[in-house]
């Protein structure tokens, strides 16, 4: 402190000195209250940080769980390429299950999409492009269908229940195809997803096809020769008794029809 | 109850939330820097005390221990002081600039005071404890202002200098010359050592 001069200072504190006045004193106070005081926040702030939080999570999980779904049909996929006539109803089961937890590769997703749309959906759309597995399978699984749908046709001539006309009788197959079909739901079921499925364009593939391929014993004889072949067919496949049945069939019918050498009861399917 | 903390630490308490520190130096300060304000502008000591204790609530978060308190505190004061001055279109700030290149001159001696306050009408005029303060009112800004901080706050030579922003031996020839003036104000006499 510097030296002052006491007398001059009591002088100087002597007189009358001025001092701030209470109000004064009080609007300096509340600016430093308020100014220590935290800010005051909106209501709903306090639920600003766990509601985006949950809106996180439920996003993230749905996300991870429909991952997981789509992962076991690819891995499906890539593990059997040929399908089975009755892989569809597996493959509804796998869905409904989703136990599988294996993360499928980005770009096999699309094709487990189609065929689920094949297998679920009751009416796949048309304009969507299938993937290049699709009509093969497709095929394929009309072609076994074709041959079980032979093989219950076989079943009901050996029961007597349509036995073709010797002419030409498209209503009388008509009615078979129906009886066949109502006795097979489950193929009729598939038959029809698969229609759908297969665009315009396999449609017209499927029609072109070679008539080994296209013609099985499914097709239902309407002369000596149509019967022949069917029985031939039959012992292709294996399936002796029916081969017997219709041969037995095709001589009720056509009795003067000469057998062709290889169709001897005796050789072709001789009797247990 | 008499809070023993000191001033820098009570600022400190208050920057973390202590309300009632702030309160503690507030009421050992509003006094003097009252007194210091009104005696230097008078008819503005209200606006000017109530500015200088806002820029300090103002700088409360960025408050930090670099030098005293009262240091701080009158040197925010002093700049409000000048911007006050400066508003006023006041030709005081020339001498507080100007006083800085020649600590030896003595412009109150030069400045011719009303010829009704002069130091000796005042003395026959009032032999009241007033007299000094009228006295106090005649000398210039800056010496009236090295005065004011060293009886009000009782800052050292090296502290006025801080707060004014001036060398130290400006701060000394400023509170000398204002000491000599006061004391022939009082009774005519000279200035001691």
């Amino acid at each position: 402190m510097p030296e002052l001069d006491p007398e001059l200072s009591q002088a100087y504190r002597a007189a009358a000195h001025p001092e701030p006045s209470p109000a004064l004193d009080a609007r300096i106070l509340a600016a430093a209250c308020q100014a220590v005081s935290p800010r005051r926040r909106p209501a709903w702030f306090g639920w600003a940080v766990p509601l985006s939080s949950t809106a996180v999570l439920v996003l993230g999980l749905s996300l991870l769980f429909r991952m997981q779904q789509d992962a076991p049909e690819t891995l499906r996929e890539a593990q059997s390429p040929l399908p089975q006539s009755t892989r569809p109803i597996e493959r509804t089961e796998s869905i409904s299950s989703g136990t599988a937890a294996t993360v499928a590769p980005s770009d096999a997703l699309p094709v487990a999409k189609a065929a689920r749309n094949t297998t679920v959906l009751p009416a796949p759309q048309p304009h969507q492009p299938l993937p290049a597995t699709l009509p093969e399978r497709a095929q394929a699984d009309v072609a076994t269908e074709k041959s079980k749908l032979a093989e219950i046709k076989s079943e009901a001539d050996a029961a007597g229940l349509a036995t073709p006309p010797a002419s030409p009788a498209p209503a009388a197959a008509q009615a078979n195809r129906a009886e066949a079909l109502s006795a097979a739901p489950a193929f009729s079921q598939g038959m029809r997803r698969m229609k759908a499925a297969v665009p315009a364009t396999q449609r017209s593939t499927e029609q072109s096809m070679p008539a080994a391929t296209a013609k099985s014993a499914a097709a239902v004889p309407d002369t000596p020769e149509h019967w022949v072949e069917s029985i031939r067919l039959l012992l292709r496949q294996g399936n002796i008794d029916a081969a017997r049945t219709r041969l037995e069939a095709l001589r009720k019918r056509y009795p003067d029809f000469e057998l062709p050498p290889d169709l001897d009861p005796a050789r072709c399917c001789p009797l247990p | 109850m008499h809070d023993l903390r000191t001033d820098e630490a009570l600022m400190l308490a208050w920057r973390d939330g202590d309300v009632a520190a702030f309160e503690v130096l507030y009421q050992r300060w509003r006094g003097r820097l009252y007194r210091f304000i009104a005696h230097q502008a008078r008819g503005a000591a209200d606006e000017l005390f109530q500015d200088v204790w806002l820029r300090v609530v103002g700088a409360r978060g960025q408050y930090e221990v670099t030098a005293k308190f009262s240091t701080w505190l009158f040197r925010i004061a002093h700049n409000r002081l000048i911007d006050h001055y400066r508003s006023q279109g006041r030709n005081i700030v020339a001498l507080f600039d100007n006083l800085d290149d020649d600590p030896d001159a003595d412009p109150a001696a030069a400045m011719p005071a009303p010829a009704e306050e002069t130091p000796a009408a005042l003395l026959e005029r009032k032999q009241t404890a007033g007299r000094i303060l009228a006295a106090l009112e005649t000398l210039p800004a800056p010496q009236r202002e090295a005065f004011l901080l060293a009886e009000e706050s009782g800052m050292s030579l090296a502290e006025i200098a801080q707060a004014t922003g001036v060398g130290p031996e400006t701060a000394k020839s400023r509170l000398r010359y204002a000491l000599r003036r006061l004391r022939q104000a009082l009774g005519g006499r000279t200035e001691r050592g």
